[in-house]
């Protein structure tokens, strides 16, 4: 287990627990999206396995360690968080960007070394942002920008991705775009991939596991084709749903019929 | 490759140029005065080679006069761009967390009620406040800092404070003419002894600041991103707040509430040079240090023998100096929202 997290209680201040008793464990290399309805809860308990929302009660842990006795840049060196939105600066060319992935691994004086300028370069060409590297940021269309928050991930040199809704915001073809993106990166640097999407058609596509948020818990979790049916769809979305195969990617294709919200 | 590096030098070219302005600042005040001297006078008194009334005109009045301005203008426009840099705020400046309010009360209750004890308006103002920051800060914090809720605290922390002043000074009319100087903020009489209270902190400040920039470059992504970059996002916030309010306390205890340097010259400079803070940072220090004096000069000379307090040159030149740059290249803003 790279990641797990265990009986996690989460809250924002004084107001109620968000998120109640949730257990979750990723593999090495495995790739889980979680998906539930607004206000489920699911980018809370993505923020807490990043670390930044501290648990009212539970643990994550982080190849067996508390994240919580991680020094902050430790923790940044094993574990990268993309944010649904960071803000985007100005000035900045794609390639100062990425460089502070590198930030973790850097001394007080923050000197990078040659090393870490081929970590950023490498991060740049896998995900082929080489021709936009010197462009800034804020002149960059969105999905290419979004790419950009993936290369500065990648530059942290992580073995654990956290991904909150990368996707929104982008038209169908920077969608796939990204989505295949980050299915590459997570097949060929066995980067384990806990990613929060809205589409279930695109999480039954790309995931090893789907996780089901619905109120604070997690509803199912499993292999696609064992998690996504018309029952759960029914009592977790309140939409009614015709689900059939898709043959090419041998995973559960679902067609939305009508709400169930009356 | 070269796209970049261009970017770079053409950022290093302002930085000189900059550097130039203030070495000719520098040169200019203490060139023009009452007395005008001439290059081989300043000259001659600097490298001590001729001892006389230039000497002591240069020695003993202008050359601590104009340090302590660059001074100033160094600490304030370094203060007022990490505020703005920590806050995401444009409007964001030493005043606004509570600098200004501070030590203009430290200064009314020296000045007015105790000017027995004048001489420790410095050390007075500057605990003002540093005082009245920590307290906007205890204030705001709940779990952390909002920025929104740090700004909104200070605003009225500085409501608060600036009641007590209007109060004191109506109780003691005859009085007030004391504290105009101090209110409006002013570099006449400042002396080498003024020089050595800023001094440390410019130093310090200069040297901390650029030595951070790259936190602050960070910072500029958000929270959630910046603490997922391995950065302390509270921990960073609180230490550069308590920074900019060293440098901006240190600066209004010794010249007076010379406010809006703060907050126009990062403006200025950040239209001019970007928002990199490692460029940032040093040219603010620049163009603070050259306004500073530039403005000084002007406030010597221009009702000679009368002297304008220099906030009120500043604030006359600089605010349409400002709202033509910001016509000009208001693109800079439209991005922001």
């Amino acid at each position: 287990m790279i990641l797990k997290a265990e009986n996690l209680y989460l809250k924002y201040g004084k107001q109620p627990p968000v998120v109640k008793d949730v257990n979750l464990s990723l593999t090495q290399g495995e790739f889980m999206v979680l998906i539930g309805p607004n206000g489920s809860g699911k980018s809370t308990i993505l923020k807490s396995l990043a670390g930044i929302l501290k648990p009212f009660s539970g643990t994550v842990y982080l190849n067996e360690k508390p994240v919580h006795q991680y020094s902050k840049k430790a923790l940044a060196s094993s574990m990268a968080f993309l944010p649904q939105s960071p803000l985007v600066p100005e000035d900045f060319t794609v390639r100062e960007i990425v460089s502070f992935g590198r930030n973790p691994h850097l001394k007080w004086s923050g000197r990078m070394t040659s090393r870490d300028w081929e970590i950023v370069d490498e991060a740049i060409s896998r995900t082929r942002l080489t021709v936009f590297q010197n462009r800034r940021i804020n002149s960059l269309s969105g999905g290419e920008r979004q790419r950009a928050w993936l290369a500065l991930a990648l530059a942290q040199k992580p073995k654990v991705l956290l991904l909150d809704e990368p996707t929104t915001f982008l038209d169908i073809c920077y969608q796939f775009e990204v989505l295949e993106l980050i299915k590459n990166l997570n097949t060929t640097l066995s980067l384990s991939t806990v990613m929060v999407l809205h589409d279930i058609n695109q999480a039954a596509r790309y995931a090893n596991t789907i996780a089901v948020v619905n109120q604070g818990r997690i509803d199912a979790s499993g292999a696609p084709g064992n998690v996504v049916s018309t029952q759960l769809l029914a009592d977790v979305f309140k939409i009614k749903v015709n689900i059939i195969k898709d043959k090419v990617y041998d995973c559960p294709f679902m067609i939305p019929l009508e709400s169930l919200r009356k | 490759m070269l796209a970049e590096k261009k970017n770079i030098s053409r950022r290093l070219l302002i930085l000189l140029i900059l550097l130039l302005m203030c070495v000719s600042g520098f040169i200019i005040s203490l060139k023009l005065g009452s007395l005008n001297l001439s290059i081989g006078q300043i000259y001659a008194a600097l490298f001590k080679i001729a001892r006389g009334p230039h000497y002591q005109i240069i020695f003993n009045i202008r050359l601590p006069r104009i340090l302590v301005g660059a001074c100033v203008g160094i600490c304030l426009s370094l203060s007022g761009c990490l505020l703005q840099g920590i806050m995401r705020n444009p409007l964001a400046a030493p005043h606004l967390i509570g600098v200004s309010s501070g030590a203009g009360l430290a200064g009314v209750v020296i000045l007015i009620l105790y000017p027995g004890i004048y001489y420790l308006l410095p050390p007075v103002a500057f605990t003002g406040a540093l005082v009245t920051t920590m307290l906007v800060y205890m204030i705001a914090w709940q779990e952390g800092i909002n920025p929104s809720r740090l700004i909104l605290a200070g605003v009225a922390v500085s409501s608060f404070l600036g009641a007590m002043i209007t109060g004191v000074m109506i109780f003691f009319p005859d009085r007030v003419h004391s504290v105009i100087g101090f209110m409006v903020g002013g570099l006449a009489a400042r002396t080498w002894k003024h020089l050595n209270i800023i001094l440390p902190y410019t130093l310090i400040g200069f040297f901390l600041v650029n030595l951070t920039a790259r936190r602050l470059n960070i910072l500029l992504l958000g929270d959630e991103t910046a603490s997922s970059l391995g950065v302390h996002v509270e921990r960073t916030r609180l230490f550069f707040i308590a920074l900019s309010a060293l440098l901006a306390g240190s600066a209004v205890s010794v010249v007076g509430l010379l406010g809006f340097v703060g907050l126009i010259v990062p403006h200025i400079t950040r239209l001019i040079i970007g928002s990199d803070y490692r460029f940032l940072l040093p040219a603010s220090a620049l163009m603070g240090a050259s306004l500073v004096m530039v403005c000084d000069t002007i406030s010597r000379i221009a009702l000679d023998p009368v002297e304008v307090p220099v906030g009120i040159i500043m604030a006359l030149l600089g605010a349409p100096f400002f709202l033509y740059l910001l016509r000009n290249r208001m693109k800079v803003y439209d991005t922001e929202s």
